[in-house]
C-alpha cells in the first residue's frame, strides 16, 4: 500500500464513476414499482444523494492526511477497533461481489453461454480481478479509465441503432405517475446502493492529493454516474415501455436483443454485454481491493498475495455455492436497503469521533 | 518472484478456462428454426407444436425429408398435453440441435389463440433462445397448415414469406407488423388490448405424410397453396376474440398512428360505377390520440392527418383543371373514405369486440395517470365501449403528377 502513488483527476473520476454501477445495475428494477415512470429521474436523484457522504469522506481526509478511513479510526479510538470494524467491511465488500458475480454471471448464461459451468465464468472473474489490482492501485486505476470508457463507448454505440423506430415517446409521459412517497423510497433505495462507491472512497481517499480540495473529482464523477445510468433506464424504458422493464434485471441486454436493421444486422446486444462485463470485472476487482487493503489492516501485513488470494477464495467459493440470480438479487437488494449506507455513515461517525479524540488529545499536549 | 509465479499461474489457469468453449456448435449441426406455430384443440386438450427447419445445403436430403426441393425447409409437428413436451417431442426426432436465433415468425392457430397465448408469452419470455423481432401473427384456422403451405412459384420458405407479406403489409394497410415483444407491451400495458395480423393460407387442409408418421411426431405434409396476410385479430387480455376485415384493420392502423403508406379509393355509395371512383395514394399518415374528461366523464379525441397523391381524375365529373378549389373538393372525399375506415374500425372494436385495441385506455392514463389508477383502470373494459370517440381527419392532397388538366378522350 505504501508503494501506491498518488491518483489524478482522471483516475478518481473514473474509479468513482465505475463503483458507482455496480449491483445497481442489475437491482434497480426495485424500485419500479414505485417509482414508474419515474424511475430514471429516482435514480439520478439517489445516485446525486451519495455526494454529501463523499464529501464528508472527502472532509476527514482533510483533518486526517494520508490515510484511510480505518486508519483515521486506528488513530483515535486505537488498533481494536479499527481492525474489528475492518472484518464486517471485509464481508460487506465480499458480499457485494457475491451478488454482482452471481447476476452477472446469470446475464452470461442466459443470453450467451448456456452451457458454460457457472464457476469457470465466476473464477475467471475473480482471477482477472486478482491479477488487475496485484500491481498499483495507479495501475489499476488507468485500466478502470480504460474500462470505463469503453463501457460506455459500447453501450451507446449499439442504442444508437434505436433511434428513431424503437423509440416511443408516449411509454415514458407522464414523467411523474407515482406518489412522492413512492418516489422517495426508489432514490432512497437507489442512494444504499450507489453507495457502494463509498466502501470505495473510504479507502483511496489516502491516495487522493488535497481530498477535500478535490471534492470535484468525486462528485463529478458521482453525478456523471447518475447522468448516464438514468439515461441508460430512460432509453430501456422508451424502447421497451416501464410495464416491461420493470420485470426484467438484464434490461439493457434485453432492450439491445430488440434492435434489428434489415434481416442480418442483428445481436447488438453483444456491444451491451461487453458493457456488463468491464462493469462486473471493475466491481469484483474494486471489492477484492477494498477487502485486500482492509485485511492488511487486520492482519499487519503489507500487499501479501496470499492473503489476496485468500479473499479471492471467500468471493469465488460462496458465489459458486449461492449460484443462483434469484438469491444474489436479494441479497443486493437487502445490502442496498439495510447495510450498506447504514455501515458507511457507522463508520464515518466513529471516524469523526476519532478523529475528534485525535485532535484534542493533541491540544491538551500542546497546552 | 511469487508474485511473478502467482501472475503466471492465474493466466494459465485463464487460458485454458476460456479456451475451453462449452458452447461451441458447428453450423451444421444446429437445425436453424424459421417459423413456428402453435395449435390447440379444445376438446383433447393437446397442444401441437409445429416448427419448419431451414436445412444447411451440405446435409440436404430432399429425397428423405420430404421437401421437393429442400428450399422450402422441412416441418415437423408434434403433439402432446403442455408446449414444453410437444417441443421436447420435436427434439427427439432431430439429430440437430434446434436453434432459434433467426426464427421470423411465430404462427398462433385461431383455437390456440382462444386458449395458450399466455404459455407461448411466458415461454418465450423466460427463455430468451427466441428473438422478440420475430414477427407474431394469427392464422386464420389452423397453424400447422399456414406453415407447411408451399409456394411453388417461389424457392422461399412458408415463415420468408409471410415475413416478407407482414413487413409489406403497411403498403396495403390492411395489417401492420406486429413482433412478439410488442404483443407482450401490449398485454403488460394497461388500457391497451393486442391486435396482431391474421395469414391464412389457401392451402388444403393437413395430413400427417404417410410412411413417417408417428402417433404424436409427424412430418408435416407439404400442400401447395398461397399465402396472404390480410386483416388483424383482435384479443381482449390473452383471448382471441373476434377478426377485423380489410378496411376496420385499415382504420385501426390509421387510428394508432401506424406509417401506412398504400392506396385509397373515394367513398362513394354502393352501385357506383367503378370508372367513377377516384384513386388516392396515401404518402404518410399521423394518427394521435387525445383523452379529455368532458364534465367529468373521459371521452377521445381522435387525430389523423394524411398526404396523399391523387392517381386517377380522368373520369371525374369536376372541372377540366385541377384548381386549388377542386383539389379541396377531392381532399372532402378522400376525407369522407378514410373517416368511413376508422368509423368500421370503432365500431368494431368498440361496439362489437368490446377490446381497447386501439389503446384508448393508454391515452387516458397518459392525460389523467392519478385518476386512472383510483377510478379508470379496473373499470375501462366496462366503460370503455360507451367512450365517445370524436374523430377529425385532415388530408393534404400534395401531388397531383405532371399534369395540371384531366385527359379528354375524343
Amino acid at each position: 500500500m505504501q508503494n501506491d502513488g498518488k491518483l489524478t483527476r482522471e483516475m478518481v473520476f473514473s474509479l468513482i464513476f465505475m463503483s458507482v454501477l455496480g449491483n445497481i445495475v442489475y437491482t434497480h428494477t426495485w424500485i419500479d414499482n414505485a417509482t414508474d415512470r419515474s424511475a430514471w429521474v429516482a435514480s439520478l436523484a439517489g445516485i446525486s444523494l451519495v455526494i454529501p457522504f463523499a464529501v464528508w469522506i472527502l472532509y476527514l481526509g482533510k483533518l486526517c492526511p494520508e490515510a484511510t478511513v480505518f486508519e483515521m479510526v486506528d488513530k483515535g479510538l486505537g488498533k481494536i477497533v479499527s481492525a474489528v470494524l475492518c472484518i464486517p467491511f471485509i464481508l460487506i465488500n465480499a458480499l457485494v461481489a457475491i451478488a454482482q458475480l452471481n447476476m452477472y454471471t446469470e446475464m452470461v448464461k442466459v443470453f450467451f453461454l448456456q452451457n458454460t459451468p457457472i464457476w469457470i465464468i465466476m473464477l475467471s472473474l475473480v482471477l482477472m480481478g486478482i491479477m488487475f489490482i496485484s500491481g498499483e492501485l495507479t495501475i489499476f486505476a488507468r485500466l478502470v479509465e480504460a474500462l470505463a470508457i469503453l463501457g460506455m463507448l459500447n453501450y451507446f454505440t449499439s442504442f444508437i441503432f434505436a433511434f428513431p423506430n424503437n423509440i416511443n415517446v408516449e411509454y415514458i409521459i407522464p414523467i411523474f405517475d407515482t406518489s412522492w412517497l413512492g418516489f422517495i423510497q426508489g432514490a432512497i433505495f437507489i442512494t444504499g446502493e450507489a453507495s457502494e462507491c463509498l466502501l470505495l472512497l473510504m479507502i483511496i481517499v489516502r491516495f487522493i492529493p488535497d481530498p477535500f480540495k478535490h471534492y470535484k473529482w468525486v462528485s463529478y464523477g458521482i453525478i456523471l454516474s447518475g447522468v448516464i445510468f438514468s439515461i441508460a433506464i430512460l432509453v430501456i424504458m422508451t424502447m421497451m415501455s416501464p410495464e416491461l422493464a420493470k420485470r426484467i434485471a438484464f434490461g439493457g441486454v434485453n432492450a439491445a436483443k430488440m434492435l434489428q436493421i434489415g434481416d442480418y444486422v442483428r445481436g447488438l446486444e453483444v456491444f451491451i454485454f461487453g458493457t456488463y462485463n468491464f462493469i462486473a470485472v471493475g466491481k469484483v476487482s474494486v471489492c477484492l481491493y477494498c477487502s485486500w487493503i482492509a485485511m492488511q489492516k487486520v492482519l499487519g501485513s503489507n500487499k501479501s498475495m496470499i492473503q489476496l488470494f485468500i479473499i479471492g477464495l471467500l468471493i469465488f467459493v460462496p458465489s459458486v455455492l449461492l449460484g443462483t440470480y434469484n438469491k444474489a438479487y436479494f441479497l443486493a437488494v437487502f445490502m442496498g436497503n439495510y447495510v450498506t449506507l447504514p455501515f458507511t455513515i457507522f463508520i464515518l461517525l466513529l471516524a469523526s469521533i476519532s478523529i475528534f479524540i485525535k485532535n484534542k488529545k493533541a491540544g491538551s499536549i500542546a497546552k | 518472484m511469487k508474485k511473478r509465479i502467482a501472475l503466471l499461474l492465474i493466466l494459465l489457469v485463464l487460458q485454458i478456462s476460456i479456451c475451453g468453449c462449452w458452447d461451441y456448435t458447428e453450423y451444421e449441426n444446429i437445425a436453424q428454426v424459421e417459423g413456428i406455430a402453435v395449435d390447440f384443440d379444445n376438446s383433447t386438450k393437446e397442444t401441437t407444436m409445429t416448427q419448419q427447419y431451414i436445412v444447411p445445403k451440405s446435409t440436404k436430403k430432399s429425397d428423405s425429408l420430404g421437401g421437393s426441393s429442400g428450399e422450402t425447409g422441412i416441418v415437423y409437428s408434434a403433439k402432446a398435453k403442455t408446449l414444453f413436451d410437444a417441443l421436447s417431442k420435436l427434439q427427439q426426432v432431430m439429430i440437430k440441435r434446434i436453434f432459434y436465433g433467426y426464427l421470423k415468425v411465430f404462427i398462433l392457430g385461431e383455437e390456440a389463440s382462444r386458449y395458450n397465448l399466455m404459455d407461448i408469452i411466458d415461454l418465450n419470455d423466460r427463455s430468451p433462445v427466441i428473438r422478440d423481432t420475430a414477427y407474431f401473427v394469427v392464422a386464420s384456422g389452423n397453424a400447422q397448415k399456414v406453415l407447411s403451405t408451399v409456394d411453388e412459384n417461389t424457392a422461399k420458405t412458408s415463415s420468408e414469406i409471410i415475413s416478407g407479406l407482414v413487413n409489406n403489409s403497411k403498403t396495403t394497410g390492411t395489417a401492420f407488423p406486429v413482433t412478439i415483444h410488442d404483443v407482450t407491451e401490449m398485454l403488460a400495458i394497461g388500457g391497451w388490448e393486442v391486435a396482431v395480423p391474421r395469414v391464412i393460407s389457401t392451402a388444403d387442409d393437413i395430413k400427417p405424410e404417410a410412411g413417417q408418421t408417428q402417433d404424436d411426431v409427424f412430418l408435416a405434409e407439404k400442400s401447395e397453396g398461397g399465402l396472404r396476410v390480410s386483416g388483424m385479430a383482435a384479443f381482449k387480455g390473452d383471448k382471441f376474440v373476434g377478426w377485423l376485415n380489410e378496411k376496420e384493420s385499415v382504420g385501426l392502423g390509421l387510428i394508432m398512428g401506424k406509417k401506412l403508406t398504400m392506396y385509397q379509393v373515394s367513398q362513394r355509395p354502393a352501385g357506383t360505377d367503378p370508372a367513377d371512383i377516384l384513386y388516392f395514394r396515401i404518402d404518410s399518415s399521423k394518427g394521435k390520440i387525445k383523452a379529455k374528461l368532458v364534465n367529468g366523464e373521459p371521452e377521445i379525441q381522435v387525430n389523423v392527418s394524411i398526404v396523399a397523391d391523387l392517381r386517377k381524375y380522368y373520369t371525374d365529373q369536376g372541372s377540366e383543371f385541377l384548381t386549388p378549389e377542386e383539389l379541396t373538393r377531392l381532399e372532402k372525399e378522400l376525407e369522407d373514405s378514410i373517416r368511413s375506415d376508422i368509423q368500421a374500425a370503432l365500431i368494431r372494436g368498440q361496439n362489437e369486440l368490446e377490446s381497447d385495441i386501439f389503446g384508448f385506455g393508454f391515452a387516458f392514463f397518459r392525460e389523467y395517470p392519478r385518476l386512472w389508477q383510483t377510478d379508470y383502470e379496473t373499470k375501462w373494459p366496462d366503460i370503455f365501449p360507451d367512450v365517445p370517440v370524436d374523430v377529425t381527419v385532415k388530408v393534404k392532397i400534395q401531388h397531383t403528377g405532371t399534369n395540371i388538366r384531366k385527359l379528354i378522350v375524343k
